[in-house]
């Protein structure tokens, strides 16, 4: 073995070491397969916002947090409150804002909600896991989607 | 080259899974011959090393996530245009690379490629490592102060090279702006930089 190679393993264990690929990459990438042959666009995560009690006046909720996904057609923020059952609440709001079908997927199932005229949605008593939001193309809706547009996995 | 270190003490603290060309190509044609379980083993076993060559461009953890996510999906779609499934990991990884640059370009770029928050709690006391995993972390710390003095370029590569372990030179040498011819040397630069950097560390020569 040269030194350049001696070096460069030590270099992979580093990175190995240093930067390793989160817990559960492959999980949600699995997750978002099952979407893949669908012809559909990505809502790439673009940013999250921890709400320290937000909600806890309105019923229990003792922590929210905010996460926003994006296109060049839409954005999409999400709002994730937790209950003490364990189940969780989605509150989206699509921007542009536009009577859309929204899809939630969970493991086990797929609901669907449709946004009213201001963008806004809501799935109640969702159960914890990885889940992923599909924003489809829906007659009549302002804005016009090429195709369905979907987010990264994500973990409630 | 990156295969077992016989006699190197044991079990080491990483143990690398099988990720060789032609396991890959194997769970590749049983997964396009209609096994639609081959898939999980392929994501599994090369989600990694999409993950470290992503993460080579400078990139969020969550933009990492999202290249990584993408190149699946490519996969899914393009399989078709996947003739030799041996050139499969170089497909993958070459579609990570661009992926990476593109979403590097349009988010805001990290100056180390490194979160603090990644860096290990080696000091926990509730859960302490075992000691090799302690030493691991120490000699990444302190060989990591002195990659991060490298530049960009040279960080970038050596990264790339080291994790896919057949690095198409073609492409990778359009997106570094450099001959392909180029490649091999420039990785021998760098990596003589680095030795450079380190034998100038007193802390480091008795390594």
């Amino acid at each position: 073995m040269t030194d350049d190679d001696q070096l460069a393993d030590r270099l992979l264990a580093m990175w190995e070491t240093l930067d390793p690929p989160p817990a559960g990459l492959a999980d949600r990438v699995l997750f978002g397969l099952e979407l893949a042959s669908l012809d559909a666009g990505l809502l790439s995560f673009t940013g999250e916002l921890e709400l320290a009690g937000a909600r806890a006046a309105a019923g229990g909720e003792d922590r929210a947090r905010t996460i926003t996904f994006g296109s060049d057609a839409v954005s999409v923020m999400l709002t994730l409150s937790g209950c003490a059952s364990g189940a969780h609440r989605i509150d989206g709001w699509i921007i542009p804002s536009g009577a859309l079908r929204v899809e939630l997927r969970t493991a086990r199932a797929s609901r669907t909600a449709v946004a009213d005229d201001t963008g806004r949605f809501a799935f109640d008593d969702v159960a914890a896991g990885l889940v992923q939001v599909v924003v489809h193309p829906t007659d009549g809706a302002v804005p016009v989607l090429a195709k369905p547009l979907v987010t990264t996995p994500f973990k409630l | 080259m990156h295969g077992s270190h016989p006699g190197g003490g044991g079990d080491g603290p990483r143990s690398r899974p099988e990720q060789g060309p032609s396991s890959l190509a194997d769970d590749f044609i049983r997964w396009r011959d209609g096994d639609a379980g081959a898939v999980e083993s392929l994501v599994r076993r090369f989600s990694p090393v999409l993950w470290h060559v992503a993460r080579a461009y400078g990139i969020d953890a969550a933009a990492a996530e999202d290249a990584v996510q993408l190149t699946w999906m490519a996969m899914v779609r393009h399989a078709d245009g996947i003739r030799d499934p041996l050139a499969l990991p170089g497909w993958l990884t070459t579609v990570t690379r661009r992926e990476a640059a593109r979403l590097a370009q349009a988010r805001p770029r990290e100056t180390t490629g490194l979160d603090p928050a990644t860096t290990p709690e080696v000091a926990d006391p509730h859960r302490l490592p075992p000691e090799d995993v302690v030493v691991a972390s120490l000699e990444a710390e302190a060989l990591w102060q002195h990659v991060r003095r490298l530049p960009e370029r040279c960080q970038r590569l050596l990264r790339v090279v080291a994790f896919a372990h057949r690095p198409d030179y073609t492409s990778l040498a359009v997106e570094l702006g450099m001959p392909i011819g180029g490649i091999g040397p420039t990785r021998r630069r760098c990596l003589d930089k680095l030795r450079a950097l380190l034998v100038a560390d007193p802390a480091w020569s008795d390594r």
